[in-house]
């Protein structure tokens, strides 16, 4: 997670108009879910996976390392897709029999399992292409310009400033226990936990309190307005994504578009 | 220097928990002045601080801005925020903005300017805070000396007429601090005023040109520190140490090195300044 973060901020394509990487982004993870599996989706996925680790220069290890928590995820749940239960074992590639009935994979199931994996990993390459090239700050100015509403940014912006103080007062807290032995047992683990839990809540408390404070000092009247850079936009960057985004568009229509979607309601 | 931009007048205040933290405090700001309020922890510095741009109202007494009693209601403190700015002591309860461009925009935007003007006043005060190269960076993974830098700079950008930091060196390597105080006195000599808190009585020495001392939240003595750090029985009243500059000035008197009539030194320069005339004498005696 603050790998990720780190990432955000320190990739070749931390310049980059953020506009441009959402842009990016939004079409892979809308030709993986709309278009046809598992064709275009693997497209997206070598195409975003390709922007991530060549263009902005993530190393590949790490990206690995990530994909390989999403497929962790999808491998748990793959099974109940995969898997049908009937009373006929003829038709399956694949089955034992269990009492009356047949537990197996069908040419039908193992179709569709692909179909799922070759989806989500297509949508997941266009999050983390987004995830690791965009800061959130960055984010919530695109969101900004597109009329979100303030209200949720504000909290967005606020959440994610303080996670990082939450993180930084809790490992404070958690060494300091430690120090003194806190952590010497499963007991005393549990307890110094339960102690540093409800310090942090106390410490938010008085954080948000100071906070508000701070605001007020420099004229806060209920909404955190702030101006940010401009963008310097370069016309390679542009067409680079613009290049990207129509090819991904166009192998989404040569494969037939949306059309299997509307095959199976 | 001329008449008082900010005055506080007989300021007394109790927190609902209570303890009275002010009791009955006057404090005259020169425009244009160094002001160092010194005291020990616990002896009222923030909670003075935090009446001067109206984020506390006083329970008695009247805090007067530019020859004026403040009032509370929502225009006037908007007013008396845009001139009088306060950075306070932790970074990051005054931080807010994963962003630190956005974060030093906050003031002025609060101030109705234009958006291309905000962004002018952000540069020009990354610029003087030299924090020019972290405006591109998160929030949370500056240092601690970038982090009180950016603040500082959240402050400025909204061009203050008197600028308030509470304990700005606390925490801060000798570089840093000789490197802030150098800045502090760059906004006084543009006929700034700037008001600060602290615990080191040899900054307060050479730095300011007018001292407050504070304990149990009354004000125990204040003047020119060429005074003031003079006063042995104030500094021990406020768990107050003498300036080592003016401890070693008062060695020297004592041992005739220096004569008693030559004015007392704020800091390392002066002090030097007045050695090379008892040096001399003693290389002419050796001879």
């Amino acid at each position: 997670m603050l790998h990720i973060d780190r990432y955000a901020y320190r990739n070749r394509l931390y310049g980059v108009h953020p506009a441009e990487k959402v842009c990016l982004a939004g079409t892979a993870l809308f030709v993986s879910l709309a278009g046809a599996p598992p064709l275009t989706p693997l497209l997206a996925l070598v195409v975003m996976a390709g922007a991530t680790v060549g263009w902005a220069g993530i190393p590949w290890r790490y990206y690995l390392r990530l994909v390989a928590v999403g497929l962790g995820f999808l491998v748990l749940g793959l099974p109940a897709v995969a898997l049908q239960v009937g009373p006929a074992g003829d038709g399956l590639l694949w089955g034992v029999r269990v009492g009356a009935f047949f537990l197996g994979l069908d040419r039908t199931g193992v179709e569709q399992a692909l179909h799922l994996v070759a989806k989500c990993l297509g949508a997941v390459s266009g999050l983390y292409f987004l995830a690791l090239t965009t800061p959130v700050t960055e984010l919530l100015r695109v969101l900004r310009r597109v009329g979100f509403p303030d209200l949720l940014l504000e909290l967005m912006d606020l959440v994610y400033r303080y996670l990082f103080v939450l993180l930084e007062t809790a490992g404070s807290i958690y060494v300091a226990q430690a120090a003194r032995g806190g952590y010497a047992s499963w007991g005393r683990a549990f307890r110094s936990l339960g102690l540093l839990v409800s310090v942090l809540f106390v410490r938010a408390h008085h954080r948000a309190l100071a906070l508000f404070t701070a605001l007020s000092a420099r004229g806060y009247n209920g909404s955190l307005e702030v101006v940010g850079p401009e963008y310097l936009s370069s016309w390679k960057n542009r067409l680079a994504v613009g290049c990207l985004t129509v090819g991904l568009l166009v192998s989404w229509v040569l494969t037939g578009g949306g059309a299997h979607v509307r095959a199976h309601p | 220097m001329s008449g008082p931009i900010l005055e506080a007048l007989d300021v007394h205040y109790t927190y609902p928990d209570g303890t009275r933290a002010l009791r009955g405090v006057t404090l005259r700001v020169p425009e244009g002045s160094k002001v160092a309020v010194l005291g020990p922890n616990g002896a009222g510095k923030t909670t003075l601080f935090l009446h001067l741009n109206g984020l506390l109202r006083p329970r008695k007494g009247t805090v007067r801005f530019a020859g004026r009693e403040i009032r509370y209601d929502r225009k006037s403190l908007g007013e008396l925020r845009r001139a009088v700015g306060m950075v306070f002591q932790d970074p990051d309860s005054q931080l807010f903005c994963a962003s630190v461009f956005e974060e030093v925009s906050f003031g002025p935007a609060n101030l109705g300017l234009a958006p291309e003007e905000v962004r002018r006043r952000v540069r020009e005060a990354l610029r003087a805070t030299d924090a020019e190269d972290l405006a591109e960076r998160p929030t949370h993974y500056l240092s601690y000396g970038q982090k009180k830098r950016v603040c500082l700079a959240g402050v400025l950008a909204m061009e203050p007429r008197v600028l308030i930091c509470d304990e700005p060196t606390a925490g801060l390597d000798p570089r840093q601090t000789s490197g802030l105080m150098e800045l502090l006195d760059r906004i006084a000599c543009r006929g700034g005023t700037v008001v600060i808190a602290t615990q080191d009585v040899d900054l307060a020495c050479s730095w300011a040109d007018r001292v407050v001392v504070l304990k149990e939240g009354r004000v125990l003595g204040e003047g020119p520190p060429t005074e003031v750090f003079l006063d042995e029985d104030l500094l021990r009243g406020a768990d107050l140490t003498v300036p080592w500059v003016v401890e070693v000035h008062r060695e020297l008197v004592r041992r005739g090195l220096v004569p008693s009539c030559a004015p007392v030194p704020r800091n390392r320069e002066e002090l030097f300044d007045l050695l090379p005339a008892a040096g001399a004498t003693a290389a002419r005696s050796e001879a």
